[in-house]
């Protein structure tokens, strides 16, 4: 009887450390496809931003009363506090939908058709439900997400000026909330009691 | 009273620079407007801004940093000091990341106030990390390559976590040359593989957080690299040297020694022989005792040649009409393995190749008549290179140049191939009758015994020619007429082979006198 509880301890602890390296290689995947993206957005933004002449930069320092990120209602941590209280299965929803919510119009968006950023959040996304499925026990109710106002660009030039920095921000800072959310996640299940990485 | 008025007019202008010193430390004029000079974040949890105040403003003005993120209401520095004179530290309970602050300096005096332009900030966009600290290096060997190992504190903060993602560069530069950037990763050491010897070598680290600014860079590190050392060059030499002596020796034996090497290395490969041939004889030229030898001991019966010797041909015409008006006479040689398909076989010998090209031009110049009788024709050319016909050996097609003639060169008639016993010589044809010699008993009992079955028995795929007709009919006799010595003595009832009345059955008159009924295909 004790060696069959030895046994199955065992085999538990295997399944389940078996499971652990699984969620970690795949989180380390999901963390690098991330970071890439974060890159991307950042090197858009910083191109738009520096053609811009001072005129329209001064223009666009005046935007910041309005939400005008898509992803505003999608609610998530704000500060390194809430992340850290979160469980790892609330940040990979995060990340989740708010990847969701940039696959679509990345399509469609000009500013943002380039080096296949759709499918790179498309597989992204996947590898966010694997993640999901392996962390939880709980059946995960996919769809359903709603995409918000997403307002067709507006054929004022002014407006697609403001439009474009808008959507080039909004998608930066919203990688950067994924990136942060993943990589405080992976560091959560790894091993490491510190992790700096 | 001079001196007097002298230094009344002294004191005044004391007084008066005096009274202009202090004008000059407060302010007249409403103040300039500052400008915000940088913020950044070390942390992503706090962050610190610093501005420019105007340069003309007077000591007496004050700064005053306000704020708004997120539609909130306008709000004050908190914390005006901790990151010293014009600076505002922003703590964790008013740092908000993912969120746009405006900030806006304003400058007050008695005169007036000036408001800075609005700085407009996110907070994870302006992270930037302090450079590395304690930067050490140390000098290694690996596998006696001097190696320079890099390692300096991580950049830590409390409680981490996650929060941070850390990476590093460094860049490094021999005495006095230019310098290069290496990046270092994540890990807060690193190794530079191969450094020259004698060198001295500086190296600096930065750091980047989140993919954000780089920091500034560390303090340098020095390191000097050892000459290297001469012993191991001098161990080698020795060595070197040693090791040839006993090289030489090998060379010198070998040389000495050669035959007697070439003869154990390489034994020589023993010639064939063969039984009762003296390989000499044959080269003295003597072949008769030679080919004596060779001969397997039998008589041959004797062969007349031809009055008639047939001419055979394939009669070509060069308006693209194969005519075999004369086969009857001429003989056509037909295989009994034909093959059905044109089948140029690729297994012939070398020797053949020449014969193939030309047999493929014949080819091609026959393809163009589409005659499926004519195919088998060309097979017949064809498969005299790759199947033995049966009853011919060693015939080639060689084909006349300038000519229109496929020429069958004719065997030597002097060697005699041996026979089956089935066969019977043809003694001589004397008009219409094909006489056909009896085999003779001088040969040894084998032989006689075969002769005798020979006469006894005939395969069933021969008959016996009975009677020949002119120049295109031979008759057959009928099987079941007996077996004589003469055979023109059976019956004159004709019993013709089937295929005669289709006009001709082409025999094969060989030159030596055979005669073989092989099934045949009616070509004409």
């Amino acid at each position: 009887m004790n060696r069959i509880m030895i046994l199955l301890v065992v085999l538990s602890l295997g399944v389940s450390s078996q499971q652990i390296t699984d969620s970690q290689r795949l989180f380390t995947i999901a963390v690098s496809r991330v970071q890439h993206l974060h890159i991307l957005a950042q090197r858009y933004f910083g191109n738009f931003e520096s053609s811009l002449g001072p005129d329209e930069k001064r223009q666009l320092n005046k935007i910041f009363l309005q939400d005008f990120c898509n992803s505003d209602y999608i609610i998530s941590p704000i500060d390194k506090h809430e992340t850290q209280r979160s469980s790892v299965l609330e940040l990979l929803l995060v990340s989740y939908r708010l990847v969701e919510s940039w696959e679509v119009p990345s399509r469609s968006l000009a500013a943002l058709s380039r080096d296949q950023i759709s499918g790179k959040l498309t597989e992204l996304k996947t590898g966010l439900q694997l993640l999901i499925r392996t962390n939880q026990e709980a059946a995960f109710v996919e769809g359903g997400v709603a995409l918000g106002r997403f307002e067709d660009y507006d054929q004022r030039p002014d407006q697609n000026l403001r439009r474009n920095y808008e959507l080039l921000a909004c998608f930066r800072k919203d990688m950067h909330k994924v990136e942060t959310y993943l990589t405080v996640a992976m560091c959560r299940l790894s091993p490491e009691a510190n992790c700096t990485l | 009273m001079t001196d007097c008025t002298r230094l009344k007019r002294l004191l005044g202008w004391v007084l008066l620079l005096l009274i202009s010193a202090v004008f000059e430390c407060s302010s007249n004029s409403p103040p300039g407007k500052p400008v915000f000079k940088d913020c950044h974040s070390p942390d992503k949890e706090t962050f610190t801004c610093w501005w420019e105040p105007d340069p003309d403003d007077g000591e007496d003005t004050t700064y005053r940093l306000f704020y708004e993120k997120d539609q909130e209401e306008s709000r004050e520095c908190p914390d005006y000091h901790t990151a010293g004179k014009n600076s505002c530290f922003f703590d964790r309970n008013h740092t908000s990341i993912w969120v746009d602050y405006f900030l806006t300096v304003v400058a007050f005096n008695a005169f007036g106030n000036a408001s800075s332009d609005i700085f407009k900030l996110d907070v994870v966009d302006i992270v930037k990390g302090n450079p590395p600290e304690n930067v050490t290096v140390r000098l290694e060997f690996d596998q006696d390559s001097p190696t320079i190992h890099v390692y300096w504190n991580p950049y830590v903060i409390r409680s981490n976590y996650g929060w941070l993602t850390t990476k590093y560069q460094l860049r490094f530069k021999e005495e006095d040359g230019n310098w290069t950037m290496q990046n270092a990763g994540l890990l807060s050491q690193f190794r530079l593989y191969n450094a020259s010897p004698g060198k001295q070598y500086t190296v600096q680290v930065r750091c980047s957080i989140d993919n954000g600014k780089w920091s500034e860079w560390s303090s340098s590190a020095f390191i000097q690299i050892p000459k290297s050392e001469p012993k191991q060059q001098r161990f080698w030499i020795p060595v070197a040297f040693f090791s040839a002596i006993p090289f030489f020796a090998a060379v010198c034996i070998l040389y000495i020694k050669w035959k007697f090497i070439k003869q154990w290395l390489l034994p020589p490969v023993p010639g064939p022989k063969i039984k009762g041939v003296d390989v000499h004889l044959l080269k003295s030229g003597r072949s008769e005792e030679v080919t004596s030898a060779l001969l397997i001991n039998q008589v041959f019966p004797s062969v007349t040649p031809w009055k008639n010797q047939v001419e055979e041909y394939l009669v070509v015409r060069d308006d693209n009409l194969l005519i075999f008006d004369g086969l009857g006479t001429n003989g056509v040689i037909i295989s009994s393995k034909f093959h059905s398909e044109a089948n140029i076989n690729e297994e012939s010998n070398v020797e053949n190749n020449v014969d193939h090209k030309e047999e493929a031009q014949i080819l091609d110049y026959f393809v163009e008549i589409n005659e499926p009788g004519f195919v088998d024709e060309l097979n017949f050319v064809n498969a005299m290179e790759t199947e033995k016909v049966q009853s011919i050996n060693d015939l080639k097609v060689v084909p006349l140049e300038n000519s229109s003639y496929v020429d069958i060169p004719k065997k030597d008639v002097t060697v005699q191939d041996m026979r089956p016993g089935d066969y019977s010589t043809v003694q001589d044809i004397r008009g219409e009758c094909i006489i056909l010699e009896k085999q003779s008993n001088t040969s040894d009992s084998k032989n006689t015994d075969m002769n005798r079955h020979e006469e006894e028995r005939l395969p069933d795929d021969y008959t016996k020619v009975k009677e020949v007709k002119g120049d295109h009919i031979v008759l057959l006799q009928d099987p079941s007429c007996g077996n004589n010595g003469q055979y023109t003595d059976c019956g004159n009832h004709k019993s013709p082979h089937p295929m005669m009345e289709k006009g001709g059955v082409y025999a094969d008159f060989l030159h030596n006198g055979y005669v073989d009924n092989i099934s045949t295909t009616p070509v004409m």
